[in-house]
């Protein structure tokens, strides 16, 4: 009873943008990188709540700069980089850019999942799932862990 | 009673919970961080807070079935779905009727009761034993979004019976609904199921949602007429009607409305029924000459609705209120006595007010208020069971207050409250149940938790005002002791010199007499077969559950998560018969004017479980999932110091020599997704010895009565049926997902490897037939429309 009536009522859409910077922060968790970074650096192209709520994890836990990025050039600087909904139509740009270096694309979509993307969220009965693409981020010398891959649906 | 009314006492605790809160008061409220990323994929977006997820995740032992779970089980009744879960355990009386317990093995002859059910919030325990009665609960499984079941006691957020679990059963949220679904199983023998779920937002303020389901099965094997093994004996049996065969429906509606962007209302309403032909055993006043039970007959036709309206309302991010009315409504067949309709309900209303104070605080303040009906009625056999008042009308009072408090940076947490309630069916004081729990992060993969909770089990209708008899003097017996006493008053007033005339009106003074019928009371318990009934004693109050908790929950690596609890309770008051012979000698029957020695039934024992419970997930390679969980729980008892009887010299152990529940468990699943849209499940579960058995008297079709080892042997011996043992019970299921998992189809093999157990045999409730339960194989499909 108690647990589901100490709800604040934040709006669905803010839940859903904390959610996501939720999961990106602990895929950093989930995910080896050929050279550990320290911190880690995630990048957000374009303008998102998610930024907001994933710079007050980093804050709080201090071993992760989030950064935003405004042109593909830019995700050079980063291990991980999120493309909201609304930056989905520049998705090709990254996805060239990025190409083989050790960078992790995380899409709002996951039927990018596959055509670039590594990992893309969805949402199922309320719940936020994701779909990742273990040959594609293998492919980046990145080692994604059994557990994230059991957790996620693989398209492999 | 250890518990007095302390108002004052309440007072303090709850300023020392405040001052506590407000002196800690800071902001910040990112403290989601330490979950793993299972735990988040395990909730809902909308309902993450850190308030929600912490009052699990800090400080109990919390098992979540996921709606994956529940659907990847092969499950077609909520126990089937449930024994997946380490720390339960039901034992089935029958396909659909279970007796289940978590961490409580109770004597013999009482309800459990300490465990408490609950659908979207509103309590669905049954009211005559304070168990929940499966036989009458059915809903579409995949309606149900998560089942959280909390081992230990929930006492002080949720109160009465909670004492030593809580199964706490939230369906989907219409707002979230997976959309239009149909779903349709079959199995062999005889299952059948049929279910359609929709729901969604139908604009931008309402959501709604819908469900109906059917379900038909047809039993495993008609044990009428036949022995434990499935051999016909030579009876011609009496039970000609088909017991076996049930039929079950539900449905209900859902609906979310935003009223303002701070404030919305929400109702569920839930409906359920089954059909089921019943025997049921009276031992009526010729059982001692016919050695024979009178057997009940009855088409029964059960309901239960449960409903809730809840408004809730956010002020700002820290501080959010709800006020919410419930009813569970239960028209049932009562199978105890020999059976009787109930028409019981709750009506409950209860306001909660949650306020953060900073990160490091969050303080949740609740009253509620419940309308307790009792309707017994259509008893089939008053004159064997009754009750002093069979409708009765009774409250529940109560308040609480929690806070949850983060200290050294957030690694060190601690909750603090207490709850008091009433319950006017026992008696007019309060009884509080404080909780103080820890839990400290070490570091990210490791948090290690403990405290100390007490809570209370309230005792069922039939703890508190039944009278049944367990042996009832035969009329002819009575006639002709009546007459022997007559011919002894007869003759010697003849012998006085009386005449015929005058000797006959003598006699029959005297047999009118106090003193004749005090010769004939004795004469008929000189015989031993005098009336013997059972009631409460002189008190039957709350029972009282200390329980002490210690758990760790790890992260070993990326693959391995380990969570372990060791739990030690202490129980007093708790609910027994007294032990050796009736205790109260020619009393005038509760319920009418017969002459009776009574059994009683009161706080007559304490007793002591301990245990623990271990489950370690293992992501080995991708796709796969394996879980393997142990769970410990034994109790043992003593008889206590109280006023109906002395203690002293009893040799008696009231702890039966083997347990109602298993002591230990162990479960294996494994879950593998692979390439195609294919999963496949499988899960063992093996206990071990728990108690099934019971005699049985093959010639009479009956189960003994509860004084029958008193008696005189009956003309044949008794067939110790359904021995006592472990079960293994192995699961199966095959999945593959079509249509961008629109369409899932799978098969499912459930007990396979039972090829035909008797049930637990319950020969109070259950009083007259064998009944199985085997292994079912089936097939099913779901399809996605929208």
């Amino acid at each position: 009873m108690l647990i589901s009536t100490l709800v604040i009522n934040y709006s669905a859409q803010a839940q859903e943008s904390k959610f996501k910077a939720l999961f990106i922060y602990k895929f950093s968790e989930y995910v080896q990188w050929s050279t550990t970074p320290s911190p880690m650096t995630v990048g957000i192209v374009g303008t998102s709540d998610v930024k907001d709520k994933l710079e007050s994890f980093a804050a709080s836990k201090g071993n992760m700069q989030v950064i935003s990025i405004n042109s593909a050039s830019d995700a050079a600087k980063c291990q991980m980089l999120y493309v909201p909904e609304s930056e989905e139509k520049n998705l090709s740009l990254y996805t060239s850019f990025i190409n083989k270096k050790s960078i992790l694309l995380i899409s709002d979509n996951s039927s990018k999942v596959g055509r670039g993307a590594d990992i893309g969220f969805f949402l199922e009965a309320g719940k936020l799932r994701f779909k990742i693409d273990k040959n594609n981020i293998e492919s980046k010398n990145m080692v994604p862990s059994s557990k994230l891959l059991a957790l996620g649906q693989s398209i492999n | 009673m250890k518990n007095q009314n302390k108002p004052r006492y309440l007072l303090t605790l709850i300023m020392l919970v405040l001052s506590i809160g407000l002196a800690q008061a800071q902001e910040n409220d990112e403290d989601i961080l330490d979950m793993s990323l299972e735990d988040l994929m395990n909730m809902e977006v909308t309902s993450v807070s850190k308030k929600a997820e912490r009052l699990q995740d800090v400080a109990s032992s919390i098992y979540v079935l996921t709606a994956d779970d529940i659907m990847k089980s092969g499950a077609t009744t909520l126990h089937e779905a449930l024994r997946n879960v380490p720390g339960y355990w039901g034992v089935q009386t029958s396909y659909s009727n279970v007796y289940s317990s978590i961490r409580n093995s109770t004597t013999e002859n009482s309800d459990p009761g300490t465990v408490l059910y609950l659908l979207d919030g509103t309590p669905i325990q049954d009211l005559m034993g304070s168990v929940l009665s499966f036989q009458n609960f059915d809903i579409p499984l995949d309606e149900i979004d998560r089942i959280e079941v909390i081992k230990g006691s929930g006492g002080t957020v949720y109160g009465a019976n909670s004492a030593t679990g809580v199964v706490n059963i939230f369906t989907k949220n219409p707002e979230k609904y997976d959309g239009i679904n149909i779903k349709a199983e079959g199995a062999a023998p005889g299952y059948a199921a049929v279910s359609v779920r929709a729901g969604g937002k139908i604009s931008e303020k309402v959501a709604v949602s819908g469900y109906a389901k059917y379900r038909y099965f047809s039993g495993w094997e008609s044990m009428a007429g036949k022995d434990e093994d499935g051999n016909s004996t030579s009876i011609t049996t009496a039970f000609t009607e088909n017991y076996d065969e049930s039929n079950y429906y539900s449905w209900g509606a859902k609906l979310n409305f935003d009223l303002t962007e701070k404030s919305k209302i929400s109702a569920r309403l839930h409906h359920n029924g089954y059909q089921q032909n019943v025997y049921t055993s009276v031992f009526d006043q010729s059982f001692l000459l016919t050695r024979d039970d009178d057997l009940q007959y009855t088409e029964v036709s059960a309901n239960r609705t449960v409903a809730n309206v809840r408004f809730d309302h956010s002020f700002n991010d820290t501080h959010s209120l709800f006020v919410r009315a419930s009813t569970n409504i239960e028209n049932d067949f009562y199978r105890g006595g020999g059976g009787m309709n109930i028409s019981n309900a709750i009506y409950d209303f209860e306001i909660q007010d949650n306020l953060s104070l900073g990160q490091y605080n969050d303080l949740s303040v609740g009253i509620n208020y419940r309308i307790v009906d009792f309707d017994v009625h259509n008893i089939k056999s008053t004159d064997y069971i009754n009750y002093v008042d069979p409708q009765a009308n009774e409250s529940i009072k109560g308040a609480f207050v929690q806070n949850k408090i983060k200290l050294l940076d957030t690694k060190l947490n601690l909750v603090l409250g207490i709850k008091a309630e009433n319950y006017s069916l026992v008696n007019d004081k309060y009884y509080f149940s404080p909780m103080a729990k820890a839990s400290f992060i070490a570091n990210k993969n490791i948090t290690l938790w403990g405290g100390f909770t007490q809570s209370y089990t309230t005792p069922g209708f039939n703890s508190t005002n039944v009278n049944v008899f367990l042996l009832q003097t035969p009329t002819a017996v009575t006639q002709l002791i009546t007459k022997e006493v007559y011919d002894i008053a007869y003759q010697q007033a003849i012998n006085a010199g009386a005449d015929d005339a005058t000797a006959d009106a003598t006699a029959n003074a005297f047999i009118a007499s106090e003193a004749g019928q005090a010769a004939i009371q004795a004469e008929t318990r000189n015989q031993g077969v005098q009336n013997l009934a059972a009631k409460n004693g002189s008190e039957t109050s709350p029972s009282k559950f200390q329980t002490w908790e210690f758990g760790i929950k790890s992260h070993l690596g990326d693959k391995v998560q380990l969570n372990a609890t060791f739990f030690k309770t202490y129980i007093t008051d708790g609910v027994s018969a007294n032990p050796g012979a009736a205790i109260l000698i020619d009393q005038k029957s509760i319920t009418d004017d017969r002459v009776t020695d009574y059994y009683l039934y009161g706080n007559y024992v304490s007793g002591e479980s301990i245990g623990t419970e271990t489950v370690i997930k293992f992501f080995p390679m991708q796709g796969l999932i394996f879980e393997a969980s142990h769970a410990w729980s034994e109790t043992t008892w003593e008889y206590q110091e109280n006023r109906d009887f002395d203690i002293s010299g009893i040799t008696e152990d009231p702890t039966p020599s083997t347990p109602f529940m298993p002591k230990h468990v162990f479960r294996l699943k494994a879950d593998y997704s692979f390439s195609q849209g294919f999963n496949v499940t499988a899960s063992l579960i093996q206990t071990s010895a728990f108690w099934t058995e019971s005699n049985y008297y093959y010639d009479t079709e009956r189960y003994p009565t509860l004084t029958e080892e008193s008696l005189p042997p009956a003309t044949t011996s008794p067939t110790v049926v359904a021995k006592n043992s472990g079960r293994t019970i192995v699961n199966l299921r095959l999945e593959k997902k079509l249509l961008n998992d629109k369409i899932s189809l799978y098969v499912f093999g459930n007990d396979i490897t039972n090829t035909g157990n008797v049930s637990d045999t319950d020969n109070i409730r259950n009083a007259a037939t064998l009944s199985r339960i085997g292994a079912m194989y089936g097939a099913g499909l779901n399809y996605r429309l929208k």
